[in-house]
């Protein structure tokens, strides 16, 4: 029986004893981890020198070729000196040409999208040849070599300054102990590895089996891997590990060959041929013929598409109260109340932090996954409103500056920094990618919400998509504003009367001609009081803050309506709600996104539930539509309907309906429809 | 009658082992590194080999005799906290590479039960399942890397059927209290031993500060206990096709260290109450002058409940020994056969 021992620098994890028959002789191959321990590789080789046919040798550096010279790390001196019966193989040929093509084709045709076209290699002088060749599609590739050598705290960028690193410390790197037990690549301390953060945003981290033991599992949490090599324990690794999807390049061909490390199929063909003479390039060549081997790009996870794309969002805390909830300046929120005020307006100067997550979104559509990155201001809604908007700008923007730095493709503004200045166009024209205030899908789902309860409510027959017009009547309120004009155009065409209500009496004059010339047979009234038409209404969608909306009793209301608030503050509070249980009273609808969605901070919302705004970055970054979306006060209603198809199309869901008690149950939608029939028993029209 | 190959016969599960396989009517083939008298312990057949030796289980003669093999139990491993990891990874790893092939080249596809250790879980928290795929959790030492090297082995060797049994922490003989040498919770015992003289003195404190987790468990189990449950597991285990993991841990959330401690305070009469010093504060010197060893560190703040549902699946009337039972038992036989003579 021949016999293969296979040596790996890596982990002992990988170990492995196989028997494979080839042309009916039977070949033993024992697979060695040593756990980056090169004495004892170095003490087994000599071990098993002359007791094995082959002895195959993983996981060390890759001979370099500077300048017509090789250069050679020691322990591969010292292993081709000592061991002297048995073939030494290192697979580097295979590695070098095949592998690199292979990786090389794939991102080159797209087969694995490249949307950035940046690279983070772990190592570039462990795997010279493949980021020479990779290099020259990249818009970015960088290299830890001098972190993961020397633990230097910098990462090289460019293929030239790899090069100039290589040259100047070949010497030390060819004698340089590869004794290596930490877990070094980690984002655990954030502030100690800040400089690994952008390097590891890139597309796809490269590296080789070897490698993946220097790399702290946690810090793989949704990123994307290439690796030129496999093995079933970095299969094992990283199926354990919370990585987004790995592809390495795997020699096909038979199934006792899967999996092999390149250095023991270079051994199988040098059994092949005799066991003679080394193996030469045309060997490899004929026996990948003869053996039906085709190396191809294998992905761990098959039905995960493309890297983790990201986006980011602002917000920003509601009140003062809530600023406290960012644990940078928890420990300031027992501060005396004149400090308060005080510090509420300094805070408001600080420009944005990183505050959280939103990871595990999955598009039930094509699998592509996204995961966004919250960043909060510390300005409360009084502060921005009366802050230069050029200074909140300013803010926004090195925000989205920081954002694109973490790899995000899109940024949301949420709250009130959309509403600040010119609602995001000033921002998008100076942001590095584009910018979306999330107003489309806000609309959308406060429509949608709307819908939803009069369903369930079935006071009121909605006859959509009919030619006959909905008898009912809506009113709107701030119908003037960005999410009132568009809903006002909307149910315009479902409703045959619409109100229309807001502060301002000629520019409801102006909507309400527009509306007339687009649809005639509607009837749309105008009014600066809310009180007026509020009894004869069925669906009153409220539009604006409490602040702005000027005089409105829940008592003026008629019963069986459905009352949906968009604005923040809510209109009316939990007790107003309760004195009306004959009203369905909700908050416009709030979204959840498809998959299984994690937040990492609070927002203010329950579970995995998020803003509509928030739910239309997300939204845009599964359907690759990095564009900015909605800008400007003007809401175009074709965006309102085309958020909504990919929202469905995504697998977006409508959160369950809330009131400012809580969320809306069925059995109470039923209570609230039974209390409505009595009470419009005794009901006159005023 | 089914032949059993039990690798570290001699060792100190293997002894009981044998024992109880051949009470159980196995036939036994007990392979030691040390020539062993056909005298010694249960009436076995004795084998002198070493499985980290490459060419070890090359002898056709040797595979002729392991012919007629059905089960192989590989008990065999090294486990001293002295060792350096070069002799880890020689007598786990290497060890299992070449017991391995000799598995795959048997005649009659034997059963392979390893037996490993809760090591391998690592540092984690929380509920350990059996069904756990592992691969990327950290290791606190090379043993544990060993043994989880081992266990991937023979997951990836694609024998028809086998299985993993991960023991908690042995203790000595329940009956007898019999154990060779000082481990796991033994150091405490000693470290508490040599505190009596300055009783006094501390009892005038009412506490006494030792290193351990507040919330920490151990797994123990008496090591007859074990012998007898891996013996009964054998027939319902061999029915599974491919590998099934069975931990066999005593009580399935462990025994506080708090609770063991009180138990030795108690037995050498001391009345004090243990007060938990959190271990990985302490200098490694200093845990040396109390005589524990400071790789156990990392296993006294342990807070992992194994899963034994695969247990007591295939044993329904499986029952975990309760260690006030046999703690007396243990503690004297430490007391008078290895402190006093001077171990």
């Amino acid at each position: 029986m021949k016999r293969i021992v296979s040596l790996s620098l890596g982990r002992s994890a990988e170990s492995f004893e196989r028997t494979l028959t080839r042309k009916g002789e039977q070949i033993r191959i024992s697979h060695f981890g040593v756990d980056f321990n090169p004495d004892l590789l170095l003490r087994l080789a000599q071990e098993y020198d002359g007791a094995c046919d082959v002895l195959a040798i993983s996981g060390l550096p890759q001979m370099l070729k500077i300048r017509k010279q090789e250069h050679r790390h020691v322990l591969e001196q010292q292993l081709r000196v000592r061991v002297q019966e048995s073939m030494l193989t290192w697979g580097q040929e295979l590695r070098s040409v095949y592998a690199t093509q292979v990786i090389d084709k794939a991102l080159r045709s797209g087969q694995l999208p490249f949307p950035k076209r940046s690279l983070c290699f772990v190592s570039g002088l462990a795997q010279r040849p493949l980021a020479q060749v990779l290099e020259a599609s990249c818009h970015e590739i960088s290299f830890l070599d001098p972190y993961v050598h020397f633990k230097t705290p910098l990462a090289l960028n460019g293929f030239k300054n790899l090069e100039k690193y290589t040259a100047r410390m070949l010497p030390l790197l060819k004698k340089r102990s590869l004794k290596e037990s930490k877990r070094l690549i980690s984002l655990k301390d954030e502030k100690a590895f800040s400089f690994l953060r952008k390097p590891l945003a890139a597309d796809y981290i490269v590296a080789s089996p070897r490698l993946l033991g220097r790399i702290d599992p946690q810090t793989l949490q949704g990123k994307s891997l290439i690796l030129d090599e496999m093995d079933e324990g970095s299969v094992e690794f990283l199926r354990a590990s919370p990585v987004h999807n790995a592809w390495f390049v795997s020699m096909g061909g038979e199934e006792q060959l899967k999996n092999l490390p390149l250095a023991v199929i270079e051994g199988l063909i040098y059994l092949e041929k005799g066991g003679v003479e080394p193996v030469s390039e045309d060997d490899i060549l004929r026996s990948m013929v003869e053996w039906g081997l085709k190396p191809k790009l294998q992905a761990l996870y098959p039905e995960r598409l493309g890297p983790v794309r990201k986006y980011a969002f602002i917000i920003h805390p509601l009140s003062r109260r809530d600023i406290f909830l960012h644990p940078l300046v928890k420990p300031l929120e027992r501060l005396p109340e004149p400090l308060g005020r005080r510090l509420e307006k300094a805070m408001a100067a600080i420009p944005s932090v990183p505050y959280g997550r939103v990871s595990g979104s999955v598009s039930e559509h094509d699998g592509t996954r996204v995961e966004g990155l919250l960043y909060t201001l510390f300005a409360t809604p009084r502060e921005m409103l009366a802050a230069d908007p050029e200074t909140v700008y300013r803010q926004l923007v090195k925000t989205a500056e920081l954002a694109a730095a973490e790899g995000a493709e899109i940024i949301g503004l949420g709250a009130f920094t959309k509403i600040v200045g010119d609602a995001g166009v000033t921002v998008a024209k100076r942001s590095p990618i584009p910018v979306t205030t999330g107003n489309s899908l806000s609309a959308a789902a406060t429509l949608w919400a709307a819908r939803e309860a009069c369903e369930k409510l079935g006071l009121i027959p909605l006859l959509e998509g009919s030619p006959q017009k909905n008898a009912a009547q809506v009113m709107i309120i701030g119908a003037t504003g960005s999410i009132g004009q568009v809903c006002a155009r909307i149910l315009a065409k479902i409703f045959k009367t619409v109100v229309l209500t807001a502060n301002n009496g000629s520019r409801l004059l102006s909507l309400r001609d527009e509306l007339l010339r687009d649809n005639p047979g509607t009837e749309i009234l105008v009014t600066t009081k809310n009180e007026r038409y509020a009894p004869s209404s069925h669906l009153i969608i409220i539009a604006t803050s409490a602040a702005e909306s000027g005089f409105f009793r829940i008592e003026s209301v008629r019963p069986g309506a459905v009352v949906c608030d968009v604005g923040r503050p809510l209109a009316f509070t939990a007790d107003e709600a309760c004195k009306r249980p004959d009203v369905l009273l909700i908050e416009s609808g709030e979204i959840e996104l498809p998959g299984q969605v994690s937040l990492s901070c609070n927002i203010g919302l329950e579970d995995a539930v998020v803003y509509a705004c928030l739910a239309e970055t997300a939204l845009l970054a599964l359907d690759g539509r990095f564009e900015s979306f909605t800008l400007s006060r003007k809401i175009e209603h074709e965006k309102v309907s085309e958020i909504y198809k990919i929202a469905r199309k995504h697998g977006a869901r409508l959160a369950a309906i809330r009131s400012p008690n809580g969320v809306v149950t069925d059995q109470e939608i039923a209570l609230c429809r039974a209390h409505a029939l009595r009470a419009l028993a005794d009901w006159e029209a005023p | 009658m089914k032949t059993v190959l039990l690798t570290g016969a001699s060792g100190f599960l293997g002894q009981f082992l044998a024992t109880e396989l051949v009470r159980n009517a196995y036939k036994v083939i007990g392979i030691s590194r040390q020539a062993m008298q056909a005298e010694a312990g249960a009436p076995i057949t004795w084998l002198q080999a070493d499985l980290s030796e490459s060419d070890s289980l090359q002898d056709f003669d040797l595979l002729d005799s392991l012919a007629a093999v059905d089960i192989i139990i590989h008990a065999a491993a090294l486990y001293d906290f002295a060792a350096q990891p070069e002799a880890y990874h020689k007598h786990n790893v290497i060890a299992m590479g070449n017991l391995l092939h000799l598995a795959q080249s048997l005649p009659r596809q034997p059963y392979f039960c390893l037996i490993s250790s809760i090591a391998v879980a690592g540092k984690r928290e929380g509920f350990f399942s059996e069904d756990i795929s592992l691969g990327c959790q950290a290791l606190p030492d090379a043993y544990a890397a060993s043994k989880f090297a081992a266990e991937q082995m023979l997951r990836r060797a694609g024998l028809p059927r086998a299985s993993v049994i991960r023991l908690g922490i042995l203790l000595g003989s329940s009956r007898d209290g019999y154990i060779p040498k000082i481990d796991g919770p033994y150091y405490f015992q000693k470290m508490i031993r040599e505190l009596r003289s300055a009783r006094r003195v501390l009892e005038g404190v009412g506490m006494l500060p030792l290193p351990f987790g507040e919330h920490s468990v151990q797994h123990v189990l008496p090591v007859d206990h074990a012998a007898e449950v891996i013996t009964q597991l054998l027939p319902p285990a061999m029915k599974y096709a491919g590998l099934r993991v069975y931990h066999l841990v005593g009580a399935e959330r462990g025994i506080s260290i708090r609770k063991i401690l009180s138990v030795m305070l108690k037995f050498y009469g001391i009345q004090l109450v243990p007060l938990a010093l959190a271990p990985r504060l302490l200098p490694a010197a200093l845990m040396r002058r109390l005589g524990i060893p400071p790789e156990v560190r990392s296993y006294l703040e342990n807070n992992i409940c194994f899963d034994t549902s695969h247990l007591r699946e295939d044993l329904p009337d499986y029952q975990a020994p309760a260690f006030e039972s046999y703690a007396e038992t243990i503690l004297s036989y430490a007391e008078n056969k290895l402190f006093r003579q001077g171990h």
